[in-house]
């Protein structure tokens, strides 16, 4: 019994230890927000709660603006990243060699090897030589339309974005497509379904949970991106060029704490929110994979 | 009924390579309309890959497929006259029964009406009526089976493939079902091509076999012929329980073929093949029709027979089979039908005669 | 029931089963070749492009606002040859122990929800580390000051709690800033690369191990790390070259003249010194490319991936 009491011991405390950790590492976040509720805003001494700095937040023509840019930026990210994530996974799954599966997934997962900020610079060179190509090949021809094509705008931020979060995509479609079974398809398609109508009627379906966990997993990441962004977005505001501006000069406005706040806590909430659900649902999917794992096979 | 004089699939020169690996080399197969047919094989010989090319799911490194007279070798499989069914998993869960045995018509946007009225009819066929509305994950492995068979069958399509369907079956089940699939064919009538590598479950259903094996076409007919005159070695291996002698011709007299074994000379009938002195041949026996002579027992005429060294028997309920050790050290088996007590009973180490009608000896050169 | 050749075409709809003509299925297969290939083309002409072209660019010559085409070794002499080279080093060092912390923090817990959090709920844990990581990074990094400065949360709770008299000032605007600030932004990917390696170690070695009475010591040492490497290896060094490259780490927590390489090129990108940007993101990816081969010698890194699989 002594062994047994000291590992439930041990257990506990190594829980503890995790949670501990998880704490920490979210007590920077807890700050903020425990700043963005104080009337007398950050540093002051008499702590006032009140909600008044988040309504603020919407009267912030800055914040505003920088808002709307922001969503945009998310927005198109994930209508283009997730399909091409999905494109490569379906890709990577269908494969045979080696050789080209090597090339798919060193291609798609490198960017999370490279810094923000030599992925920027290298991004912000590339377009602006682009650019200058551009404009004497315009020149030259005669023609102008596609002169502004790769200047630095919303086009090279969604560049940078996307490579951002295609890594984060590939992975979360491909463990989620690990469980499906190409069988189905097959069996589709045999029925006289398309390539298309096979994976739309039959794999979507059941790959859906994943693709929409990865939307959500862009949105988030793209809005707290910082260091692609400001290099390659050219003239306008984002949400983080806002907050990384002030932080360094004047220090955040009230407003911005709140914003700030406002923003961890939704993708808090949204990232919970779907541990939550598949808390909720993993018995019924337990049980649900075991019996398509072994169905009875004598009757 | 012009069914029986068509020809469903025709195969010409058909391969295919993975890399370096051939999965399938060069076969010329000709499966006729109606017919039950079987592509029998140890795992990995190429069976499935025959079967996945004429479905579509893999395209051809070289060759043709005719189905039905058409070329069909680039098709995808949407676009052939073929429809599948798989080893399991290939249920859509997020279905009912009914919906998944509708899914074909569905496609090919029939009145809501017809397709609900063709699904019930196939249900009924295919003994799941009562299951219309339930959810895969909530049927046995045999009822999965039915429905795939159903989904696929109330297609109407030419040809139906099915991939190892019994495999995840239990025995018991695999035999019943087995039965089932013959008698669904042969109230159809529309072609079944079946691949499996479970002996008993070809013979049951097929009305013509091909043993595929190592990327090639071995050997077609019957089960009987199959199991009576196998043609190749592979064959004579593969199918039934056969003792198989290698050796060398050392003549030829008329129309019979002198074999030296080392241990043994054997005299089989040329039966129409042409063997040339020194070539190496094989000789098979059905250890049905092997017996042991009890020691004293004179052999009569016309038996070919060989001294062993008795082994061992081994009870395997139906048949009894006795094993012993030749001149050469290779095994020989004489099979019986048990009869109970121990008047079968050898001793270990025994010497005794094993033999067997001359006649009854096959000679296989390849 | 006989049957003669079935046509279900009949009712209205078309037959979506007819073979179609040999021209048609070369077309929709080179389209369906084009789309598949789409995510890869894209990778390479904005991600692989861009990053080989740096060498390129780094011998270009300096020009007020830009660079002109040539082949000049100055931005390179210019890194190597001053201050900067030095600083490059020590952030070296700094990664080095961020790495070396994170690990010593990070990797038990992959190892406890591994082998004591029943396999359903092992994901559910690991999506805790997410949470941090859903946070911006500005944020998070930022954050730190008011936490670590000297009249900041941790000195007024220590102070208040008389574990110490003064304040501690080391902890902030120094190269200790930036580990912590390090270590904060990047434990979570131990932890999930810790998580992935610990696939590779199945359970029954620890009740073969239990069985053998080996010493909780030795199991890691002889099994966990050496089954784990590649995983270990890869979060390693991933946490290196991100607290090699981010800018805004020493920028914001290393106090005055802390550089990393990634301050170094944003920093020379601000001044209108693109040379000398690309030279050091070459140098960078050099560096990365290095360490990934070096670890893929060693440990065979396309192990990692065999979950996906």
């Amino acid at each position: 019994m002594g062994d047994d009491y000291t590992r439930l011991w041990t257990y506990r405390l190594k829980w503890l230890y995790t949670l501990l950790v998880v704490f920490t590492l979210m007590l920077p976040v807890f700050y903020v927000i425990y700043i963005s509720f104080n009337q007398n805003g950050f540093g002051a001494r008499d702590y006032v709660f009140t909600f008044e700095w988040y309504s603020g937040i919407f009267t912030d023509l800055l914040l505003m603006n920088a808002l709307g840019n922001t969503m945009l930026l998310a927005a198109i990210t994930t209508v283009l990243a997730v399909p091409l994530g999905l494109i490569a996974a379906k890709f990577y799954k269908a494969t045979g060699t080696d050789r080209a599966k090597l090339l798919t997934v060193s291609l798609l997962l490198s960017p999370l090897f490279v810094p923000a900020d030599i992925l920027g610079s290298a991004l912000l060179v590339f377009f602006k030589n682009l650019n200058i190509a551009c404009a004497t090949a315009g020149e030259w021809l005669g023609v102008s339309w596609f002169e502004t094509w790769f200047e630095l705008g919303y086009f090279s931020a969604l560049v940078g974005l996307i490579i951002y979060t295609i890594p984060y995509i590939f992975v979360v479609i491909l463990i989620t497509m690990g469980r499906y079974k190409e069988q189905q398809s097959e069996a589709a398609r045999s029925c006289g379904a398309t390539a298309w109508q096979a994976f739309y009627q039959i794999e979507f379906p059941q790959i859906r949970a994943g693709v929409f966990s990865a939307c959500a997993f862009t949105v988030i990441l793209s809005f707290n991106e910082y260091t692609r962004t400001s290099l390659l977005k050219g003239g306008y505001d984002t949400i983080t060029s806002v907050l990384i501006s002030q932080m360094l000069n004047e220090g955040m406005s009230e407003q911005s704490y709140a914003m700030s706040s406002l923003i961890s806590f939704i993708a808090i909430a949204v990232i919970g929110s779907i541990i939550i659900y598949t808390l909720v649902h993993t018995d019924r999917l337990e049980r649900e994979a075991r019996a398509k794992a072994q169905p009875v096979m004598s009757s | 009924m012009n069914q029986k004089n068509d020809i469903a699939v025709q195969v010409s020169g058909l391969a295919k390579n993975y890399g370096a690996v051939q999965a399938l080399r060069g076969v010329d197969l000709t499966i006729g309309a109606g017919e039950y047919f079987v592509l029998l094989g140890p795992s990995g010989g190429g069976k499935t890959t025959l079967l996945r090319l004429l479905g579509g799911f893999i395209r051809p490194t070289a060759g043709q497929i005719l189905l039905h007279g058409r070329d069909v070798s680039e098709q995808p499989p949407n676009r052939r006259p073929t429809s599948m069914v798989f080893q399991s998993f290939a249920l859509f869960p997020h279905m009912t029964v009914a919906q998944n045995v509708g899914y074909g018509l569905r496609l090919r946007r029939l009145p809501k009406a017809e397709i609900a009225a063709r699904v019930d009819a196939m249900l009924e066929m295919v003994g799941l009526k009562d299951l219309a509305d339930r959810m895969p994950h909530a049927l046995s492995g045999g009822q999965q089976q039915r429905v795939q068979l159903g989904r696929s069958l109330v297609l109407e399509a030419d040809i139906l493939l099915l991939d190892e369907p019994l495999a995840a079956l239990d025995a018991k089940l695999r035999k019943d079902m087995c039965l089932e699939l013959k008698h669904l064919q042969e109230q159809i009538g529309i072609t079944f091509v079946h691949v499996t590598h479970n002996q008993e479950e070809a013979m049951t259903v097929a009305d013509n076999m091909a043993i595929i094996a190592d990327g090639v076409l071995v050997e077609t007919g019957t089960a009987q012929d199959l199991y009576e005159n196998p043609q190749a070695r592979f064959t004579a291996d593969f199918i039934g329980e056969n003792n198989i002698f290698d050796g060398r011709v050392s003549g030829l007299t008329g129309s019979g073929v002198e074999i030296d074994l080392g241990f043994a000379k054997f005299t089989v009938d040329a039966q129409g093949q042409t063997p040339r002195v020194s070539d190496m041949v094989s000789v098979s026996i059905r250890s049905e029709l092997v017996r042991v002579l009890g020691p004293g027992e004179a052999p009569e005429a016309l038996l070919q027979t060989v001294p062993a060294t008795y082994g061992e028997a081994v009870y395997l309920g139906l048949a009894t089979s006795h094993v012993a050790k030749l001149a050469n050290g290779d095994n020989i088996v004489a099979r019986h039908v048990s009869r109970g007590g121990t008047s079968d009973d050898f001793e270990a180490e025994a010497p005794l005669t094993y033999a067997w009608p001359r006649t009854q000896m096959r000679l296989h050169l390849s | 029931m006989i049957k003669v050749r079935p046509q279900l075409g009949g009712m209205g709809g078309s037959d979506i089963t007819a073979p179609i003509p040999a021209s048609r299925l070369r077309w929709q297969r080179g389209l369906s070749r084009a789309l598949f290939l789409l995510p890869i083309i894209f990778m390479m002409v904005f991600f692989a492009l861009p990053l080989a072209l740096t060498v390129v660019w780094s011998v270009f010559e300096r020009t007020m606002f830009w660079m002109k085409p040539g082949f000049t070794l100055f931005s390179y002499e210019n890194f190597f040859f001053s201050a900067r080279l030095d600083n490059f080093l020590s952030s070296m060092m700094h990664s080095s122990v961020s790495v070396v912390v994170s690990f010593v923090l990070g990797f038990p817990i992959a190892v406890f929800i591994r082998r004591r959090i029943p396999q359903v709920a092992q994901h559910r844990v690991i999506l805790l580390f997410i949470l941090p990581f859903m946070v911006s990074e500005i944020i998070r990094i930022f954050a730190l000051r008011p936490v670590l400065q000297r009249t900041g949360l941790v000195n007024t709770v220590l102070l208040e709690l008389g574990v110490i008299t003064e304040p501690i000032t080391a902890i902030l605007y120094t190269p200790m800033g930036v580990i912590i600030g390090e270590v904060m932004s990047f434990l979570p990917f131990i932890v999930f690369a810790g998580f992935l390696a610990m696939e590779a170690v199945p359970k029954y070695i620890f009740e073969i191990c239990d069985d053998l009475g080996a010493p909780r010591h030795r199991v890691f040492i002889d099994i966990i790390l050496p089954l784990a490497a590649p995983g270990i290896f890869a979060g390693g060094v991933f946490i290196f070259v991100n607290g090699l490259g981010v800018a805004l780490l020493p920028n914001i927590l290393g106090g005055p003249g802390a550089v990393n390489a990634g301050l170094i090129a944003t920093q020379a990108i601000a001044a209108l010194d693109f040379p000398l940007a690309m030279a050091v993101s070459a140098i960078m990816m050099a560096t990365l490319l290095a360490l990934l081969y070096l670890g893929h010698r060693l440990f065979n890194l396309t192990r990692i991936l065999s979950p996906i699989n």
